[in-house]
């Protein structure tokens, strides 16, 4: 079973777990999305938890219900959860980022190439990029 | 089907349960969650029909509990008090119950003793706390009963044996969704497998919603005292607390929060942090003035 370990509630939690396999291609678009049932028992969490953690991403249009059949990822789920973290995630992190340089007084320029020399580590996309 | 109206139970002129309220109409995994004394242990001996209300009623598919056949065979209640025949076998007493509740699952609970290595053949008062609390749950569980009451089933049990017993509790409910009842003093390792909570307080219902309500109904703030105080002036603080010169903390209920008009500048320079819901009850129970620091300190 895998453990859940944040202080976040755990429906969002999961819609993030769920967001990270889609961006990771281990579930592709148009293929069918874990189950309500599979992920109480992947996580052992309540099936109505997992079934709001899934509702999240109906909600975004990544994921839509067919009926009778259960959920599926949309074929724009890609475009939709990179806009998304691009605007969101990565701002923050960028402001995160900033703030440490201005407390370290580390100039603009420096900050710069320490990006490109990131970027260009380990060739095209690491695991963390993702 | 539960529901109480006002339920209302005295002991000798003691309160247990005053003017309790709420209703359960769905299979449900639900917490029941209040400190020692609230009145958990009354509410589900009533809703079992073993105790009379002094006022107000509880029902069970729409029909008084106390005393009432029909709501006996549809509702599973264990608690640590309760009595078994003495020198009778852990089979003997699956098999007396077996005869009771119509949808019993012999196979399932003598399968579950073997995996907790409890020997049939023991009898009840020769196991361990925590054996004893494992034998009531698989007493229980294997009941298949619409209605279960399980009071404090983990008590007594280790660490490791705790964690396999909410997991079976989950794939129980999944596999048979019911009305499945869990009190307990504390939340915390029990909170991933539940969807509702019901939040007893001096004998009444504080709270009853989804999990989910409880994981947003309060924040932490943190920032310059400067910052702080004015927000602390302007809300009801459950708790404030200085973390050394510079830095203070409050915790406030998040609706409260939000309806303040804060300055972008003061926004950016707080932080906000939920709370557990572990905490959270903390919070809504804990007794008016103070804490035990004011014992101390005065």
């Amino acid at each position: 079973m895998k453990q859940l370990e944040g202080t976040e509630p755990i429906y969002i939690q999961i819609g993030d777990w769920l967001e990270n396999e889609i961006l990771s291609g281990r579930v592709k678009p148009e293929e069918k999305i874990y189950s309500q049932y599979k992920l109480s028992e992947i996580f052992g969490i309540n099936p109505a938890t997992a079934l709001k953690g899934l509702n999240l991403l109906v909600e975004k249009g990544i994921v839509y219900k067919k009926r009778g059949l259960g959920m599926f990822v949309s074929s724009e789920a890609l475009k939709l959860l990179k806009k998304e973290r691009r605007g969101q995630v990565m701002t923050e992190q960028v402001r995160a980022l900033v703030e440490e340089a201005k407390r370290l007084d580390v100039p603009i320029e420096e900050l710069i190439k320490m990006i490109e020399k990131e970027m260009n580590k380990g060739g095209k996309r690491n695991d963390s990029m993702r | 089907m539960i529901r109480c109206d006002e339920l209302t139970k005295y002991f000798n002129g003691t309160r247990a349960l005053k003017k309790c309220s709420f209703e359960i109409t769905e299979p449900t995994l639900t917490g029941v969650i209040g400190v020692n004394g609230a009145g958990k242990t009354t509410l589900f001996k009533s809703l079992a029909g073993f105790l009379k209300p002094t006022g107000g009623s509880a029902f069970v598919f729409n029909e008084p509990a106390f005393q009432n056949i029909n709501v006996a065979q549809n509702v599973m209640l264990i608690e640590e008090g309760m009595q078994f025949y003495p020198k009778t076998s852990l089979y003997e007493l699956i098999d007396s119950y077996q005869r009771f509740y119509k949808s019993y699952d012999v196979t399932l609970a003598q399968g579950l003793l073997n995996y907790f290595n409890l020997p049939g053949d023991a009898h009840y008062n020769q196991l361990s706390k925590g054996m004893a609390s494992t034998f009531r749950l698989i007493l229980a569980l294997a009941a298949r009963a619409p209605i279960t009451l399980l009071d404090e089933p983990t008590t007594g049990m280790d660490p490791s044996v705790r964690k396999d017993v909410y997991e079976l509790i989950l794939k129980d409910y999944i596999k048979s969704p019911r009305m499945i009842l869990i009190s307990s003093h504390y939340l915390g390792e029990m909170e991933k497998i539940l969807d509702q909570i019901l939040l007893i307080d001096e004998g009444r219902v504080l709270e009853h919603g989804a999990l989910e309500e409880f994981q947003h109904l309060f924040v932490a703030i943190k920032g310059s005292p400067e910052l702080i105080t004015p927000i602390e002036e302007k809300l009801h603080v459950f708790e404030g607390k200085d973390f050394g010169p510079g830095i203070r903390q409050i915790v406030v209920k998040r609706e409260e929060f939000k309806n303040l008009h804060l300055w972008d500048e003061v926004k950016e320079s707080i932080t906000v942090n939920s709370i557990s819901p572990e905490d959270s009850f903390i919070y809504l129970t804990r007794r008016k003035g103070g804490g035990i620091h004011e014992l101390y300190d005065s």
